[in-house]
């Protein structure tokens, strides 16, 4: 028998064929470490890594019994969360059904289906979830629990404080990577040296209080954690997961010069600002294996950068593409569209400026639309942004399908400039223009209408 | 109406009956005045104004039959037997292009009592805002 079983289900829409989880649940690892660090027992089942089928979820719960299912949402996997549930209820109405994540984080609990979903946890739920299960599984008073919403006995809903504290990232312990399929993540080797930003932007959950704080591990828990990566698990590539890797320059130094003295030899990679890098920093990090670093600029645009708060400057953004190039660190670039106030000519000078970037040595931009996640200032002020959210399902919340329409961009323009801005990149990525699909179906894809038969 | 794919599709992937529930793989198009323009897996598709109007039906939601329904309303004067074959065909072109798949969820989704499954299904897929 299993305490809890955690389960990432996947997305409620069909991927493309080579589609690869790119990533470990981080989250979900740190929940099951936690949980046994608690003395209970529990299991990961990832269906991003690995396809969901019913048949084989209806063995796990016949031969682990798990006490607790736990069910990480995302917006777009609700939909297949709400399977699970179902499904895990009708083959035992015992267990107990517990959701997680941000999507659940920031939606009403209180339209869950009451007869399948029995908890759900708020924000980081290392603390949390623990008090759950152990309330769970060991009895005792019904009370509330701060960042739970669950189900008394009697039927009763317990609501706790809205979100627990945030968790005490000394306390957090390496996440448990051997229960996940390590070898079918393309960057398997991913790592979290902090938690939190310190940044407010309208398009993230952290907008909230000002922004989510940055707490950041003891570099004696970052070294040992990449140890046993590299010299245990045998990764040569790490990944940083932070959302800000350089947010603290002295501490980011002080890794540098630890990974300089004691790091095991391997090459890494992180998310960053541009305003958070500078010649000397760039250097370090490139001297103690830095060989790539991911950037958000998401607008082109001086004025739509100033009003979605993310308080960067396009000559910060340049200067990090030369400073980056001179120490050898690959650099990608991550825009977004369309913002409250962009209109075809902001969004169109975006697509320029990435494209600049390109010939300034860039090594990759991307795009993306600015779906208005549940928990974003883009989602809960939407009104106030002029923004309109179309009839649309949670799968249908990601980052290729505008689910709304602004005050200057109905959908089709939204698409259309997408579209636009993707071919442009795919294009400069191939070097010239992809072509139409093998085999040109005429009577599809011809200009006239064949519908008269 | 739409004519025959060029090349066949996959088995697993050309099977599809009117009750299934097709849905998009790769969602970023855009209108053409010729019809509309899915960026697949290899480039641009342009499709034309009757296959764009059947893309446009792909909603994750709504079955083929009601695809099917749709487009008999559009074009009252084709044969009804030959219109559904012909959305049913587009529908399986669309599948062996890696575009669309021909029903979702996947059955192997589906736990076998399906009838309260089936439920959290309807109630779950295309319940957005709200839900």
């Amino acid at each position: 028998m299993t305490d809890a079983l955690l389960l990432l289900p996947p997305a409620g829409r069909p991927y493309p064929r080579d589609f690869a989880a790119f990533a470990p649940p981080l989250g979900l690892a740190y929940l099951a470490a936690a949980l046994g660090a608690a003395g209970y027992s529990a299991l990961i089942r990832d269906y991003y890594a690995t396809p969901f089928r019913a048949a084989d979820l209806d063995h796990v719960l016949a031969t682990e019994r798990p006490r607790v299912v736990g069910l990480s949402t995302y917006t777009e996997n609700m939909p297949a969360a709400l399977l699970i549930a179902a499904q895990v209820k009708q083959r035992d109405a015992g267990i107990r059904v517990v959701l997680g994540g941000p999507h659940v984080s920031y939606t009403d609990p209180r339209r869950l289906p009451a007869d399948t979903v029995d908890a759900v946890v708020r924000g980081e739920a290392e603390v949390s979830l623990v008090h759950l299960v152990r309330r769970w599984l060991e009895g005792g008073n019904a009370v509330p629990i701060a960042g739970v919403t669950y189900r008394g006995d009697d039927g009763r809903l317990l609501v706790g404080a809205h979100a627990a504290a945030p968790v005490d990232p000394a306390s957090l312990p390496v996440p448990a990577r051997d229960l996940l399929p390590m070898a079918t993540y393309r960057a398997g080797g991913c790592l979290l040296a902090a938690r939190g930003c310190g940044r407010s932007c309208i398009f993230c959950v952290s907008w909230r209080g000002g922004g989510s704080p940055l707490r950041a591990r003891p570099l004696d828990h970052v070294m040992a954690e990449l140890c046993l990566l590299v010299t245990g698990a045998g990764f040569a590539r790490l990944h940083f997961w932070d959302e800000s890797f350089t947010a603290d320059r002295a501490r980011t130094l002080d890794l540098c010069r630890r990974l300089r003295d004691e790091g095991p030899a391997c090459s890494w990679s992180a998310g960053t600002r541009v305003d958070l890098v500078d010649p000397e920093l760039l250097a370090e990090m490139a001297a103690v294996g830095c060989v790539a670093l991911n950037f958000g600029v998401e607008s082109g645009d001086p004025g739509v950068l100033r009003r979605i708060g993310k308080r960067i400057a396009l000559d910060q953004v340049g200067r990090s593409v030369a400073m980056a190039a001179r120490c050898g660190i690959y650099t990608t670039y991550n825009f977004m569209m369309p913002f409250p106030d962009d209109t075809r000519a902001t969004i169109r000078r975006t697509l320029d400026y990435a494209l600049r970037l390109l010939d300034m040595g860039a090594g990759g931009v991307s795009f993306n639309i600015s779906t208005p996640f549940p928990g974003t200032a883009l989602y809960e002020r939407a009104a106030r942004f002029g923004l309109t959210l179309h009839d649309a399902g949670w799968e249908d919340y990601h980052y290729w399908n505008p689910v709304f329409s602004t005050r200057h961009l109905d959908r089709d323009a939204i698409r259309e400039l997408f579209f636009e801005a993707t071919l442009a990149v795919a294009q400069r990525r191939a070097n010239d223009a992809p072509g139409p699909a093998a085999g040109t179906r005429a009577r599809y894809q011809g200009s006239g209408d064949h519908a008269a038969g | 109406m739409t004519p025959v794919p060029e090349r066949a599709a996959p088995e697993e992937d050309v099977d599809i009956a009117a009750g299934d529930v097709p849905r998009r793989v790769y969602t970023v198009w855009r209108r053409t005045p010729s019809g509309v323009e899915v960026l697949g897996p290899s480039g641009p598709v342009p499709l034309n104004h009757t296959a764009a109007r059947i893309w446009e039906l792909i909603d994750g939601a709504r079955p083929a039959s009601a695809i099917i329904a749709a487009l008999a309303r559009d074009y009252p004067d084709v044969d009804p037997a030959a219109l559904r074959a012909d959305v049913l065909e587009f529908l399986r072109f669309l599948a062996a292009s890696d575009l669309a798949v021909t029903r979702w969820p996947p059955a192997a989704w589906l736990p076998g009592t399906p009838r309260a499954v089936q439920g959290a299904v309807r109630g779950a897929w295309g319940a957005g805002r709200g839900a």
